[in-house]
């Protein structure tokens, strides 16, 4: 039986665990009922991606290629037509929560092509996102550190033997497992030593490690002594308590709502993921927990503008192809959260970092142009009855409840407007882009 | 690699949205993007006001322009040290060279010389118009590049305080939503306050184009939609309130604009992405914007290898900002005089590494400019041999010392109650 709170609870689980689902989605889900709708989600994360895997990879120059001197391309056109590869990948895939688990792992750990220069290499990262994302999160982070977007943003291909620099060894620590005040400076420094030889092979693109000028001495690291190599600085910080908290706190606060480490939902979650730091597993227990389905969780976040743009086109039956070439890159870039390019190794922030007087002008851009091309027969087909359109634009959006002070501003829409209008301003509404 | 140019403008946003056509299409008319430097406009109130206020009281009427440097600007290679050995010593193969520094004369014994590609900034120090504070930091340095800007910007150095000092104004300053106006998408720290922020504007929009004004219907109903109600959840209110602040900001700003003779036709800017974003700050302070305090920033001076290269692109960018920012304010045009404040999260460690770059460090120089400015050198550099537990300068100024000096001098206000405790304002606003 489909109750409205099912139904309520099923678009949270599908909008959290994914990118929103419609209302076809949402009726097969409702048969389902939600702990088999969790875990159909679950079991996505290991089967092949059909509708995504479907997609054409846009051309890009191997790095081999690309690295010959003279050899001329066009990376801009090829940066684009990636970005927009993967928009479209998030909207068609048959295994929402693998793809959402990719985005969030590009906020685990942001990467960007600003520095990076190569879109082979983004895709490159991309992809390992989606191969090894639902595994360890130590063997993640062991490839992560390997992989050469990550040598060449945090500098690791860059380093030396004789006065190593600190980029990456702080970042590891401080940005991608544990969080500052878990680790010393001394930590810091002896860390560094240990990726020294880290480098990049520039004719294959592959990680090389360069014995000559790594540091084999010994090192103190975490309050223990020895001859430390990268992959032991990994392994140690990945295993730590804090390690473990911090990755629980950042998953639960992508999913549900925002926590700090020392959230009991942290304390709840912290031991199972701690026995084996299995991605998938820890995915399973913040969905199947039952803070994940309280009002809290369900008003909890504002939705990031990748979400936004992504669920809106699921939402409406539109696809990248609808839009002139960049057109859906640039909305994301005028909204703070251009794919492939954080600010910053900190990645983007949540809820009020997205709220600001310009992201209200730009969702209202991005809302009218993704307007321009909504089939909005139906609501066109009940001209005449405001009501009935507020309605039906309720409908479309798999919205709860209007507010009635939303509900007053979309009748007056649909009374005096044009049904463009009214979505437009549906999308821009607080309970849109709240949930 | 092709198309550079497209690509680096693409990817700071400094290029117009796509859409943005369609939406003015639909909501307002276009306005011609507002460009710095053009003809003569009609005073507004606000600028009215502001001029006769100055000619009674003698006083300027002073804009905070808040410019972050993210990522930690190396400070010593950018007023450089550069005929002390120590300084050669610790920087080797990326020390400027010493007939490469622009001499600006000594603070103490030691003589200082500007960064090679701050040409424009030479110039306002030779007018007397840049103010370089030496050795700016705060006690136990932290070393991550996000809890040091939130210390920076907060001026809390526990890190503890989520409210920034220029938010803490904001909070009890009024409710006009364009007290303070961050140029970008997202609102830093320093714009924060516990009741209150600041409005942003997107760089990659116009001012004018702000106003999601045109079909009045449609306005209305956006605007009864952004009315937040009694009981409403603090996100949905928090949304609702962003897109009221939109309704007033824009307004202002297109009233204050739409005051101007319409601007010439568009040039491309040469300043790179941080020359569109102060473009749009000396349009709207040119307007009478009552606005108290702007923020612009530029980023990716987090510089552990190729550090010369890297820092010259970066502070070359800035001084074009900067220089063609300041060209629109002569001393004495009218009573407005922004005031440029450059900092940073932290300077950067005193020995370079083996990559060709720097690892993150602390106490730095903070650099202001300004007609109202008085020009010279303030604090004292931190030693270069006498060095701290980590490797790095011991700083010898209070930051809070910098914002005190700018609360009095630009707000107007008793410093004290946004510090959090009473720190000696400085002498270069007098």
């Amino acid at each position: 039986m489909t109750t409205s709170s099912n139904s309520t609870t099923l678009a949270h689980l599908y909008r959290r665990a994914g990118f929103g689902a419609t209302p076809a989605e949402l009726e097969a889900a409702g048969k389902l009922g939600f702990g088999a709708s969790v875990d159909k989600l679950l079991a996505g994360l290991a089967e092949a991606d059909s509708a995504g895997s479907a997609l054409e990879l846009p051309h890009l120059t191997p790095l081999a290629q690309a690295n010959i001197p003279g050899f001329s391309y066009d990376d801009y056109t090829e940066f684009i037509a990636l970005s927009t590869w993967w928009i479209d990948r998030m909207i068609v895939t048959d295994t929402p929560l693998r793809e959402k688990l990719v985005l969030l792992l590009h906020e685990q750990f942001p990467t960007s092509y600003q520095k990076v220069g190569y879109s082979e290499l983004m895709y490159r990262q991309n992809d390992l996102f989606r191969t090894l994302g639902p595994g360890s999160f130590d063997t993640l982070t062991q490839a992560v550190a390997k992989d050469p977007a990550m040598l060449i943003w945090l500098d690791t291909g860059t380093d030396h033997k004789a006065h190593p620099n600190e980029n990456f060894a702080r970042e590891l620590m401080e940005r991608f497992t544990m969080g500052v005040g878990n680790y010393t400076e001394q930590d810091v420094r002896h860390a560094a030593r240990a990726f020294t030889g880290w480098t990049l092979d520039y004719t294959t693109g592959d990680f090389f490690f360069n014995l000559y000028d790594h540091d084999g001495g010994e090192k103190r690291f975490l309050g223990k002594a020895g001859r430390w190599q990268g992959q032991d600085i990994i392994d140690m910080v990945t295993q730590t308590t804090a390690s473990s908290k911090w990755v629980v706190a950042r998953f639960w606060s992508w999913l549900a709502y925002p926590v700090t480490t020392e959230d009991p939902v942290v304390a709840d979650l912290t031991p199972g993921y701690k026995t084996d730091l299995n991605l998938t597993n820890l995915l399973g227990a913040i969905l199947h927990h039952p803070s994940f389905a309280s009002t809290r969780a369900m008003r909890g976040l504002v939705k990031q503008p990748i979400e936004y743009l992504v669920g809106t086109l699921r939402l409406l039956g539109l696809r990248t192809a609808a839009f002139s070439e960049g057109t859906l890159v640039y909305l994301l870039a005028s909204l703070g959260q251009q794919p492939f390019v954080p600010l910053n190794v900190g990645g983007w922030g949540q809820n009020q970092y997205w709220l600001s007087t310009s992201a209200s002008n730009n969702q209202l851009s991005l809302a009218w142009n993704v307007a321009q091309y909504a089939d909005l027969t139906e609501i066109l087909d009940l001209n005449g009855s405001p009501g009935a359109q507020v309605d039906a634009v309720k409908k479309l959006l798999a919205i709860d409840a209007w507010s009635d002070r939303t509900y007053r501003a979309l009748w007056k829409t649909a009374d005096k407007g044009s049904a463009q209008e009214l979505l437009v301003m549906a999308l821009v509404s607080p309970e849109y882009l709240i949930n | 690699m092709a198309n550079s140019f497209t690509r680096r403008d693409f990817l700071s946003g400094s290029l117009g949205v796509g859409a943005a056509g369609a939406l003015q299409a639909a909501l307002g008319p276009v306005r011609p993007p507002a460009r710095s430097g053009s003809g003569t406009r009609t005073p507004t109130i606000a600028t009215a006001e502001a001029a006769s206020s100055s000619s009674r009281s003698k006083k300027v009427e002073r804009t905070l322009v808040l410019c972050t440097l993210y990522g930690g600007n190396d400070g010593l290679n950018t007023v450089i040290p550069y005929e002390s050995s120590a300084y050669h010593a610790l920087r080797g193969d990326i020390a400027i060279p010493h007939d490469q520094a622009q001499p600006l004369g000594k603070a103490g014994d030691v003589a200082l010389g500007l960064h090679p590609a701050l040409v424009g900034l030479k110039s306002l120090w030779d007018a007397g118009q840049v103010a370089i504070i030496l050795g700016i930091g705060y006690p136990n340095p932290s070393f991550s590049h996000f809890e040091s800007m939130e210390i920076m910007q907060s001026a809390d150095p526990s890190g503890d305080s989520s409210s920034g000092w220029v938010g803490r104004w904001l909070d009890v300053s009024g409710s006009d939503p364009t007290r303070a106006l961050s140029v970008g998408p997202n609102i830093p720290v320093v714009f924060t306050g516990t009741r209150q922020q600041a409005s942003t504007l997107a760089d990659s929009t116009t001012p004018g184009s702000q106003t999601p004004g045109g079909d009045p219907n449609f306005l209305s109903a956006y605007s009864e939609l952004e009315h937040t109600y009694p009981h409403e959840p603090a996100l949905e209110a928090a949304v609702a309130q962003a897109g009221s602040d939109l309704l007033r900001v824009g307004a202002k700003a297109a009233s204050a604009l739409t005051s101007q003779k319409p601007p010439d036709p568009i040039s491309p800017s040469s300043a790179g992405d941080v020359g569109t974003q102060l473009d749009v700050v000396a349009e709207l302070i040119k307007a009478g914007m009552p606005t108290k305090a702007y923020g612009v920033m530029l980023s990716s001076f987090d510089t552990h290898t190729d550090q010369l290269d890297t820092q010259a692109g970066l502070l070359s960018q800035l001084d074009a900002g900067v220089e063609n920012f300041m060209g629109d304010f002569p001393s004495g045009s009218g009573g407005l005089s922004p005031v440029i404040v450059l900092y940073s999260e932290f300077g950067r460690r005193a020995q370079s590494n083996a990559s060709g770059g720097t690892d993150h460090g602390s106490a730095s120089n903070v650099i202001v400019v300004g007609p109202s400015v008085k020009g010279g050198f303030y604090g004292e550099l931190p030693s270069l041999t006498k060095l701290d537990d980590t490797s790095n300068f011991r700083h010898t100024t209070d930051f809070r010392r910098v914002y005190a000096t700018l609360l009095a001098g630009i707000m107007g206000v008793d410093p004290k109650s946004f510090l959090g405790a009473p720190f000696a304002p400085m002498t270069f606003l007098p």
